[in-house]
């Protein structure tokens, strides 16, 4: 039997197996629902759904070695670093003077780069130490230093 | 904070999603007597209920029904549980353990800017104190939504906050903007922990100059959030539909969740949140 269409949503409550008694029950219930609330429970349940799978992913993602953790902020910081064509080893000893600076701190206090763990896992560690957001705005006062164009009239004080 | 530059979006849209992500129990109080945020959630039936139930902002501020537009009731009675007055628009888990709710906005609540009697108005800024203080008891987060002008309403939302989310669009005014919104702080003598969003970027798209200027400022660089809120038709008013943006089932609604996804964690982080 090919279904119609419009009935695509029934084929998950056909795949419950429910009997006939449970299938009268649900139907009545649903009746009785105005369309809005019908509309909100299936959200509802569509948040649980994701959830449970969610959270398989996100005990998938836990166990991985390099968690996804901090992951925007490394894109948009290894983007920054092409940006400014700089090795890496190059652009940790920038971001480090920066940090130290933006901080007020001596560059012996933020994490040292380790090459042969990489830039992420620098970037894992150093975001245990500061904000992410203190971070990236280290990162881009480098990039305003090499750039003096892009001033604009009215200043934020 | 200007008119448009995101407020509603970000208390509906956003913390939508941070409901959804770290299960938490949050409660939207619409603070603008425009009601955008009920308006994009509620649907106008169930907002005339509401209303007809006395389920509004108006029961923060003093009991209802209010009996005149120029006089603010006083009360030594507790104020209503949220559970009283809100919306229950999400929930999670046999027993709600997590659950979105809305405290819906009302037009009435410009009374408050009519009222110039300072006895009366204090007496509404107690109550709504007492209010936001039961609520922390039953809530995670509580998302004060203001209107953009700094008004009594919203004097009385930040005497009440732990933490400001201050969206700015990537134009010259509304970057002139956070400045003066961190200076009110100071003449207001509140202390807030202040994060900046971007919002209105083209996805992709690189920094501007006033982003730029922004990020790199010494006082509100380090508290601006890493993640941008894109220009998507998804996030903007459509006539046809009464929801969150992120429910909707149209091209590129993954691509948003998952962006709005990041923000909701840099936001969930910011405020200790643990999972």
């Amino acid at each position: 039997m090919t279904i119609p269409s419009r009935y695509r949503g029934i084929t998950a409550i056909a795949l419950q197996r429910l009997s006939e008694r449970e299938i009268r029950s649900l139907h009545e219930e649903i009746s009785s629902m105005s369309s809005g609330a019908f509309l909100e429970l299936v959200r509802d349940v569509e948040d649980e759904i994701e959830n449970s799978v969610g959270i398989t992913l996100h005990r998938a993602r836990e166990s991985h070695a390099f968690s996804s953790k901090n992951e925007s902020l490394f894109r948009e910081l290894d983007a920054l670093r092409k940006k400014l064509k700089v090795p890496v080893y190059r652009f940790a000893d920038l971001l480090t003077d920066s940090i130290s600076k933006v901080e007020h701190i001596r560059v012996s206090e933020v994490p040292t780069f380790d090459s042969r763990r990489g830039l992420q896992a620098w970037i894992n560690k150093l975001s245990k130490s500061f904000p992410e957001q203190l971070i990236y705005h280290a990162a881009l006062k480098l990039d305003d230093e090499l750039d003096s164009n892009r001033d604009s009239e009215w200043k934020l004080r | 904070m200007k008119g448009g530059v995101g407020k509603t979006t970000i208390s509906a849209h956003v913390m939508r999603v941070l409901y959804h992500r770290w299960q938490k129990r949050i409660l939207l109080i619409d603070l603008d007597a425009q009601f955008n945020l009920t308006q994009t959630i509620v649907r106008q039936s169930d907002y005339d209920t509401l209303l007809e139930e006395g389920k509004n902002i108006i029961a923060t501020f003093e009991p209802t029904p209010s009996n005149d537009f120029f006089q603010i009731k006083k009360s030594d009675q507790p104020p209503p549980l949220p559970s009283a007055i809100g919306k229950r628009i999400r929930r999670l888990g046999r027993n709600d353990e997590s659950h979105l709710d809305l405290i819906p906005g009302s037009f009435e609540l410009m009374k408050y800017s009519m009222i110039d009697d300072g006895k009366q108005l204090k007496s509404a800024a107690n109550y709504f104190s007492r209010f936001i203080s039961q609520a922390r008891a039953h809530y995670d987060l509580v998302i004060l939504d203001c209107n953009p002008s700094s008004s009594f309403v919203t004097k009385c939302a930040l005497e009440n906050s732990t933490h400001v989310i201050s969206p700015v669009r990537p134009d010259k005014y509304s970057i002139l903007g956070v400045g003066m919104v961190d200076k009110l702080f100071t003449h207001l003598g509140v202390d807030v922990e202040h994060m900046v969003i971007f919002n209105g970027v083209r996805r992709n798209g690189p920094r501007t100059t006033v982003e730029n200027e922004l990020r790199t400022h010494s006082t509100f660089g380090p508290k601006t959030l890493i993640g941008r809120l894109v220009t998507s038709n998804l996030l903007a008013a459509d006539p046809s539909y009464t929801g969150f943006a992120t429910d909707k089932q149209r091209p590129y609604s993954h691509t948003l969740r998952r962006e709005i996804e990041a923000i909701s964690d840099e936001i969930a982080q910011k405020l200790g949140f643990q999972r």
